[in-house]
């Protein structure tokens, strides 16, 4: 099977599970066809400067800040790319591209079809070395639950429902049990880059939080977006071991842990409403800047401007893209999106099945 | 113990607690330890109560949808799309104060009193 039908396939599965309709405050679908034209040019611009400097494919993956983040946007671009009537040959450097740095990225499993897993197995046992777990009591695990509920509530109001893989993923899982004993994982929970510039007049008490969970007689899986995780065993007394990491560096004990609760499920509350209440185009706007946001390394290490230019800016005042745009069929859904989604077959919204 | 509603389980557990039944993040300060949040759809004004639940219902929902990863990940027991026997959604089935034992892996709802 070529990678465009498995990355297709899995992505279906991943969005068939998924209530598109209560994406707040829109969905992809809706807004990135707005701004598709110039979205693409600037792609483009940075493929060929990346390539002029003879920037390594590898490097640049590592510039994203999570590998989930990566998956989404190519799964987005592929939308895109027909949103906007890209040619075939355009649309192919575009999606090979960016599947190469997943490709690079990904220790196995590039599609994100059950697991998200981006470290060998000897850097996950230089991790280890590093953040020396300590042990785990289920207080711990329910406190743990509740910051990364907040943590991760927070990044759906900085980076929006659609964007919000660019700061958090769940990695994993990591066998460790040549290390633990058999049948024991590592889960890492991410949530990067919260102190965001796009939203400059909010006060956020962390930038990047890292809690890394080893679990006994657990299994983790996640689909390609890895907050859709899913557990089997129980996450609050199987969790036997755990390192929460703020900046880099190894918190020591569970109460400087208990401090980041408070701040966390303040501003999660704040920054949420803060986002309701912008004004629809205020919040387009914002979306813009997120979408760039999260791929700003990238552009900087070209040297280009990571922002949205004053045409995208333009452009993103004309209303979202409803239903009659994508021309969605009321039957065969699933067969008219594997199309839409395909970059490698010429069919577009507004054709018929 | 009586059998009343049904909805989708997306996070395993079995819990008994009081119906709080809230419509956004004005009924924080109403919240106690262990009641049972009873919502449409959660969202991120709803993390203090969430972190003190017991349980999560909801009206809407999936497998992967906001209360059901939340839920997940704070190890409690969540039904999403949940619906009485009488088909109406589980907001406005359920009253405030309502004991319910509710499992999180069948979507069985239960009335204790």
């Amino acid at each position: 099977m070529k990678w465009t039908e498995e990355f297709v396939k899995n992505a279906l599965k991943t969005t068939g599970d998924m209530d598109l309709g209560t994406l707040q405050p829109y969905g992809w679908l809706e807004f990135e066809p707005l701004f598709a034209k110039e979205y693409v040019k600037k792609l483009e611009i940075l493929m060929k400067k990346a390539k002029d400097k003879k920037i390594s494919i590898k490097e640049l993956s590592r510039l994203w800040s999570t590998t989930a983040g990566l998956r989404c946007q190519l799964f987005f671009m592929l939308a895109i790319l027909k949103a906007d009537r890209i040619k075939k040959e355009r649309r192919m450097n575009l999606v090979n591209f960016f599947f190469s740095m997943l490709d690079k990225r990904a220790v196995r499993d590039v599609h994100g079809t059950v697991s998200n897993i981006t470290k060998t197995k000897k850097e996950v046992e230089n991790l280890l070395k590093k953040i020396k777990p300590q042990k785990a009591e289920p207080e711990t695990a329910k406190l743990l639950g509740k910051i990364s509920n907040a943590a991760y509530n927070l990044i759906a109001g900085l980076y929006m429902d659609i964007y919000l893989d660019y700061a958090m993923e769940n990695e994993g899982p990591y066998d460790v049990s040549k290390i633990y004993g058999p049948k024991h994982i590592l889960v890492i929970k991410k949530y990067v880059g919260l102190k965001s510039d796009v939203w400059p007049e909010v006060k956020i008490p962390v930038n990047d939080l890292l809690m890394y969970c080893i679990y006994k007689d657990m299994k983790f899986s996640c689909d390609m977006a890895s907050c859709h995780s899913i557990y089997e065993g129980d996450v609050i007394n199987n969790l036997i071991a755990y390192r929460v990491v703020i900046e880099g560096k190894n918190l020591k004990n569970k109460e400087e842990v208990t401090k980041l609760l408070d701040p966390l499920m303040r501003v999660c509350v704040e920054q949420w409403k803060h986002l309701k209440s912008l004004p629809k185009e205020e919040q387009k706007k914002k979306g813009l800047f997120i979408k760039f946001y999260g791929m700003r390394k990238l552009f900087k290490k070209v040297g280009m401007d990571w922002q949205p230019n004053k045409e995208m800016l333009r452009s993103i005042k004309r209303p979202l893209k409803d239903n009659k745009f994508w021309n969605i069929p009321k039957e065969n859904k699933s067969k008219f999106w594997k199309k839409i989604y395909n970059p490698e077959i010429d069919f577009y919204p507004g054709d018929t099945l | 113990m009586k059998f009343i509603a049904k909805g989708l389980g997306v996070s395993p557990g079995k819990v008994k607690g009081a119906v709080k039944l809230v419509k956004d993040y004005n009924d924080t300060s109403r919240f106690k330890e262990n009641d049972i949040l009873v919502t449409h759809l959660t969202d991120p004004t709803m993390v203090p109560m969430m972190n003190k639940a017991a349980g999560i219902i909801c009206n809407i929902g999936g497998l992967t949808s906001h209360p059901s990863i939340v839920s997940r990940e704070l190890g409690i027991p969540c039904i999403v799309s949940a619906k009485g026997t009488n088909k109406k959604p589980i907001t406005e089935f359920l009253r405030e104060g309502d004991v319910i034992k509710m499992d999180g892996e069948t979507g069985e709802i239960y009335l204790l009193k």
